[in-house]
């Protein structure tokens, strides 16, 4: 019995017998979210397709009208209008999709260089480590914000620098937890078991070391794209970010704040995307995070 | 008579496993108990369950009673409410844990945890608390007590921590003092300067001892009675001397027979040859402080260490903890670089050899370490872990590896589909077993031992050292072996070194060595390890050499004292 739920977990068959296999150990939560998940990236990869008006289209004599139930609805606006008469869920939608883009590219950019240098950092020791450590101190001294109101101010708005911009927030909060870990996995026997055997330095740093920093890195991954949504958001509301009329989720709800009072809906829409696709990036990351930790294998 | 407590038919579990299934026992009033097993056995549940802290460790008691048998009627603690509990724990009934390191507050000074106990039991003002702190510093024999209220606990050392608490434990004057591995986290003679202040504490205060261990020579230095512990089940109860001198079930018989006893020989030395390794003066320092305003020190760890090894030879390494044993084995390997001297290994200059070379070297040297929960990677399966050494070194494919690894848990005793599995899923045994698997995918000639068995329990380390005398005999590979425990040391060692303060003080075969011990230190050493005999019980205090020992300078030259068997003298 033992013997064949311990051959059952470890041989990995593939294609749609693993997918059925990883369906059946997910719980409740986890398949909502999976299914939430896949949802929400179909209908941002073909939100062009799907929305029925384009994002920017304005009809100054549909303004500020209701979602679809509500007195003054207008025919063909199923979530209602902003103060421009445009289309909440067209615009939602195409928002999404630049979102998505925007955060996970951000949020990996971000992982990439963090926990290069983390590693770099905590590996090297001495000068090195020294040196990658007051860049993030210094990182943290200064508010990002004011990091990004320079790079955008002198680069000027485009989709690329927000991309880059994005991408350097939160690299230090990856080097110094990879740093950690890493300085701490160094102590371990079996990474001088590794160096008694003859290993490399670069061997001990991907196969000994990193694979053991993935569940913080995952947990932090997870937490970065709901900050860079939030950051998102902050700098279009400054005016600075991606450009008007171009919708993302973010500006929707900055622009939308002033109309809380009349026209709540234009705020809530985009508020509840945003909702959902932290939820979903969280309860899949942890998901992922326990699926990759062979530790958990039953005994 | 009636005894202290009594414990009936209890049952704990922890989740959905039992831990402990129908276990009763007495302990007399003002007699040791000793609680023997080995890890899992259940003991420690047991100790948990009379104070009724198992239910914080995620316990829980499912049946029987524990009985305390107060002055004033019997007392059932099973039934007790939290703040009856509360008056009873440290007050009639304290504990001692293993690990003196982790027991105290790193934050507090000794004085105020101390005094907290006569605060919170004695309703003493903090005046008077310290007061009586000291006094109970004194009567467990700490010197200079006045001082060490002021102290913090990273201050003192593991032994004299560990007296603190004791001291702590003994404040109330309890009736029953549990004392839970008190000594393994310890050096020998640290152990023995515990054991027989537990003895003498316990004459004084007239409390009995609940003494739980896994080591048969504790157990015949301190207690009167036993019960013989395996998988939460009593296998055995009776007077110390009857059970160790004919033990009825065949799992006491078993563990008798594992338990390593000083003085039971050691394996023929092999043929004399060519000397395998060759080390000379050397030397290795660490550097201490670095930050900007802190002086540098420098603190030599290993002095001037010369020793051989020969083809399929074992060298036993004994010495305590901080003595540096540790430090020449990795200076050898090179995994600390040695500031002086020279290493011969197999002919070749392991000293001057760049990283390249040093890389290949290592093929002919490898290392078990002593965590073997520590020293596999977690995420990587047996057969990529067992191969990794053959793999860097290019002497197997990817496409071999599988078939390779099966070969090679095989050569340690597990079965082939181990290599598919995680280290996770293998008990201390097992993975100590999968290290010496890795260590001999390259085919070394020496392998480093430190402390390979100490982790483990005693008839599990039996088959692991059992292993390692039958590779020897296969392959002709060579050993250093490192350990504090010189019984195992005798049992697989051709010859010995002993190592004090970062020398060796006494080498030569083992034999010579343990049966006609020339260094001070080496007779200290030799007279502390408690033996499996109860005959033998010291007459404690006085049958411990104390005297200081001779600071070896560095004049000090080896004179051999017999045939092979060198002791370090002082010039003078």
């Amino acid at each position: 019995m033992a013997e064949a739920t311990f051959h059952g977990r470890t041989a990995r068959p593939a294609g749609i017998a693993a997918l059925r296999r990883i369906w059946r150990e997910a719980n409740g939560l986890q398949r909502a979210a999976l299914c939430i998940g896949l949802a929400l990236l179909a209908v941002a990869a073909f939100a062009p397709l799907i929305a029925p008006h384009e994002p920017t289209a304005q009809s100054l004599i549909a303004r500020l009208r209701p979602p679809i139930g509500f007195e003054r609805f207008k025919e063909g606006y199923l979530l209602g209008t902003d103060e421009l008469g445009r289309d909440v869920l067209s615009r939602s939608l195409h928002g999404l999709q630049l979102t998505l883009v925007l955060a996970m590219l951000g949020a990996s950019i971000g992982l990439v260089l963090g926990g290069g240098l983390g590693l770099l950092s905590g590996i090297a020791g001495g000068t090195v480590d020294d040196i990658v450590m007051a860049a993030v101190d210094a990182q943290i001294a200064i508010p990002f914000t004011l990091i990004a109101l320079l790079v955008l101010a002198i680069f000027g708005s485009s989709i690329e620098v927000m991309v880059l911009v994005l991408g350097l927030y939160g690299w230090e909060q990856y080097a110094r937890i990879v740093r950690a870990e890493v300085r701490r996995l160094m102590q371990m026997p079996f990474v001088e078991a590794a160096r008694a055997a003859g290993a490399t330095g670069s061997r001990i740093a991907f196969r000994h070391v990193l694979p053991n920093t993935v569940s913080p890195l995952v947990v932090q991954f997870t937490l970065a794209i709901s900050n860079i949504v939030l950051l998102e958001s902050t700098l279009s509301f400054l005016g600075i970010g991606v450009q008007p009329p171009t919708a993302t989720l973010g500006s929707m709800v900055g622009i939308g704040r002033d109309y809380m009072p009349t026209a709540p809906w234009i705020v809530v829409v985009p508020a509840a995307m945003i909702l959902l696709v932290t939820f979903t990036v969280q309860i899949l990351g942890d998901w992922l995070r326990d699926r990759t930790d062979v530790r958990l294998i039953d005994r | 008579m009636t005894p202290l407590l009594s414990v009936r038919d209890l049952r704990v579990t922890f989740g959905s496993t039992q831990a402990v299934r129908g276990l009763s026992f007495d302990v007399p009033a003002g007699g040791t108990l000793a609680l023997v097993g080995e890890s899992g056995s259940g003991k420690s549940a047991t100790a948990l369950s009379i104070l009724r802290l198992i239910e914080r460790e995620g316990g829980r008691i499912d049946g029987g009673t524990i009985t305390l048998h107060e002055e004033d009627g019997p007392l059932d603690i099973t039934a007790l409410e939290e703040d009856r509990l509360r008056a009873l724990r440290g007050n009639r009934i304290s504990m001692v844990f293993q690990e003196p390191m982790t027991s105290l507050n790193p934050v507090l000074t000794v004085g105020n945890q101390v005094a907290e106990v006569f605060v919170r039991h004695q309703g003493m003002n903090r005046k008077k608390a310290l007061a009586a702190a000291r006094n109970a510093l004194e009567s467990v024999r700490i010197p200079e007590p006045q001082r060490r209220l002021l102290q913090y606990p990273h201050e003192l050392s593991g032994g004299l921590r560990q007296r603190v608490m004791i001291a702590m434990a003994l404040a109330c004057r309890p009736r029953l003092l549990i004392a839970d591995e008190p000594t393994t986290a310890l050096d020998v003679t640290t152990q023995a300067e515990i054991l027989s202040l537990i003895r003498e504490l316990q004459a004084e205060i007239g409390m009995a001892v609940l003494f739980i261990t896994h080591d048969m020579g504790v157990v015949a230095e301190i207690a009167d009675r036993i019960v013989v512990l395996r998988e939460g089940r009593k296998v055995e109860e009776g007077v110390v001397d009857q059970v160790f001198r004919a033990p009825k079930h065949a799992y006491s018989q078993q563990l008798m027979a594992a338990t390593p006893k000083l003085g039971s020989g050691s394996p023929n030395p092999p043929s004399p040859g060519p000397r395998l390794l060759e080390v000379r003066d050397l030397s290795t320092r660490f550097t201490l402080g670095r930050g900007l305003f802190e002086p540098r020190r420098t603190f030599e760890a290993v002095r001037g260490v010369s020793l051989a090894i020969g083809r399929a030879e074992t060298l036993g390494l004994v010495g305590e903890s901080g003595c540096g044993k540790s430090t020449l084995a990795r200076s050898i390997l090179r995994l600390v670089e040695p500031a002086s001297g020279s290493i011969l290994l197999d002919g070749q200059d392991v000293m001057r050899a760049r990283r390249e070379d040093l890389r290949s070297l290592r093929r002919h040297a490898q290392m078990i370490f002593q965590d073997p929960y520590a020293s596999l990677n977690p995420r990587l399966p047996v057969h990529a872990l067992v191969t990794e050494p053959a793999r860097i070194h290019g002497t197997v494919s990817t496409r071999d590896q599988r078939a390779f690894a099966a070969g090679l848990v095989r050569s340690v005793g597990l079965e082939e589909d181990a290599v598919d599995r995680y280290p996770h899923q293998f008990s201390g045994g097992q993975r100590q077993r999968l290290c010496i698997a890795r260590a001999l995918s390259v085919k070394p000639k020496l392998i480093v031992a430190d402390e390979p068995v100490s982790a483990l329990d005693v008839s599990i380390a039996r088959q692991v050292t059992d292993l390692m005398l039958e590779l020897q005999e296969r392959e002709g590979i060579s050993f250093l072996f490192i350990s504090h425990d010189i019984a195992v040391v005798e049992r697989v060692s051709h010859r010995i070194a002993v190592m004090h303060d970062g020398r060796i003080v006494e080498t030569g075969p083992s034999q010579s060595v343990l049966r006609d011990p020339r260094h001070p230190y080496t007779r200290r050493l030799l007279a502390s390890v408690p033996r499996p005999e109860p005959g033998h019980r010291r007459s404690a205090p006085d049958g411990l050499p104390t005297d200081p020992l001779p600071s070896s300078t560095p004049e000090a030259r080896l004179r051999e004292a017999a045939p092979g068997h060198f002791v370090r003298e002082n010039a003078a």
